[in-house]
């Protein structure tokens, strides 16, 4: 049996062996792109501070002109108070552009954000791009979005974000770091209470050759057959999601009903296929 | 190292080592891939002043360190409605005891992960240890003390088997 010092040291080489880091170039630009950031967080600091003592100056002047006498030359030469720099300064999850609009009101502008922040985390993707909400849709009392970011041209990876949301906003974003892309892709939640009855729900990116997505799992559930949204000429895959029904709460808390997809053409023929791992997890 | 070194040399020479420490602490390689990344990019900012240090990596690592504590307090507060959507955790191709150790640590406060991984893998003396997690030196010996005892359960291993010498 090895110790402890012996199985980090595995675990470690074989980290460093196999993780796979951007090289020092693409750390010394993202060290410059921070230092711009923070630049630009100073800079509008930096404005706010003086328009408002400019303001205040203004304000200062006007009483002492209230209180001295009269002046008896001619009016003095108008200056302006030179108007603060103008700062861009983008937040960390970026633009967003929203094809497909976006849930309402101050909750659902927070569900995009938690979603686009994490995605703005993801190591790949078209810098020149912003994110994209792709999808989004609702369904008992949840909301349920992807966003993701258009690759570079070239790129065998895509960095995409699902989220799933209460109508409160609670609720989590799934990362998908910049996963190799592949014809298809599943991931998602069961045991979803609303009222007395149970759902899961399936969402992932799939090959704009597919027509259909037809997810099928065990315990009963009967097969769910999803038609893809569209994602625009800028994603090489598009994207489904949906909710499905599970008789009852599922008593394995950690394994999800979903055992295989598989995505087929205006033709019926299979196009794609993934199966999910068996055990804890929810993906494909 | 100090002095004298350009950063893309420091870089390359540092980067695989701190993969290799950072992972155990976070469980997920892609998520140890973007403390170390993130915590280059802020090294290069500084590194006209960095590159005098005597160790410039123990800044480094130490920046890893404290990114990988933020973002699993951070992941704690996304998962408030356990719910799971993320895909299981990356893992490199390691032998059974190697992925359980990685399994277990994956349990343990993050606090622990750091004492433990700091002290059994970067070699550091408990002193060192308090350096960087800027705790006192108790806290890392009852850090480590509670670290041990609980992969030693999770592993179904004695414990002196894990502090063996």
């Amino acid at each position: 049996m090895s110790d402890l010092r012996e199985r980090l040291r595995e675990l470690a080489e074989a980290a460093a062996q196999q993780g796979h880091t951007p090289g020092a170039a693409a750390a010394l630009r993202r060290g410059r792109r921070r230092r711009l950031r923070l630049a630009g967080g100073t800079a509008a600091l930096l404005a706010l501070v003086l328009f408002a003592g400019l303001l205040g100056a203004d304000r200062l002047t006007g009483r002492q002109a209230l209180l001295a006498p009269p002046s008896t030359t001619g009016p003095s030469a108008v200056t302006t108070s030179p108007s603060p720099p103008e700062v861009s300064f983008l937040p960390d999850a970026g633009e967003v552009q929203r094809p497909v609009g976006s849930p309402a009101g101050a909750v659902g502008e927070q569900m995009v954000r938690d979603v686009t922040t994490e995605l703005a985390r993801c190591q790949g993707g078209d810098p020149a791009e912003p994110a994209v909400l792709v999808a989004w849709g609702k369904g008992h009392g949840r909301v349920w979005l992807i966003a993701a970011r258009p690759p570079r041209p070239g790129e065998d990876r895509l960095c995409w974000n699902n989220g799933l949301f209460e109508a409160s906003g609670a609720g989590a974003v799934g990362g998908h770091g910049a996963e190799p892309l592949t014809p298809l892709r599943a991931s998602g939640s069961s045991n979803l209470r609303s009222g007395t009855e149970y759902w899961g729900h399936v969402v992932g990116p799939v090959t704009k050759r597919a027509a259909r997505v037809r997810v099928l799992f065990d315990t009963g559930i009967p097969p769910l057959d999803l038609v893809p949204i569209q994602a625009g000429d800028r994603f090489p895959v598009n994207f489904y999601g949906g909710f499905y029904r599970q008789p009852a709460k599922d008593k394995r808390p950690l394994t999800w009903q979903v055992v295989r997809v598989i995505a087929y053409d205006p033709a019926g023929h299979k196009v794609a296929e993934c199966q999910a791992a068996p055990g804890p997890g929810h993906s494909c | 190292m100090a002095g004298s070194g350009s950063f893309e040399e420091f870089y390359s020479g540092a980067v695989g080592r701190l993969l290799g420490q950072l992972f155990p602490v976070t469980g997920d390689l892609h998520e140890a891939e973007e403390v170390v990344q993130e915590a280059f990019a802020r090294a290069s900012v500084r590194w006209p002043r960095l590159r005098d240090y005597d160790v410039p990596e123990a800044w480094v690592r130490r920046v890893a360190m404290n990114l990988a504590a933020d973002r699993a307090r951070s992941l704690r507060r996304q998962a408030r409605a356990i719910l799971r959507l993320s895909p299981p955790p990356e893992v490199p191709a390691v032998s059974v005891e190697a992925l359980a150790l990685a399994e277990a640590l994956r349990t343990l406060p993050v606090r622990q992960r750091q004492a433990v991984v700091l002290h059994y893998l970067a070699d550091l003396p408990v002193e060192e240890v308090a350096r960087t997690l800027a705790v006192p030196d108790g806290t890392v010996k009852s850090l480590l003390s509670r670290g041990r005892r609980a992969l030693a359960a999770r592993l179904g291993e004695p414990e002196e088997v894990l502090d063996r010498r």
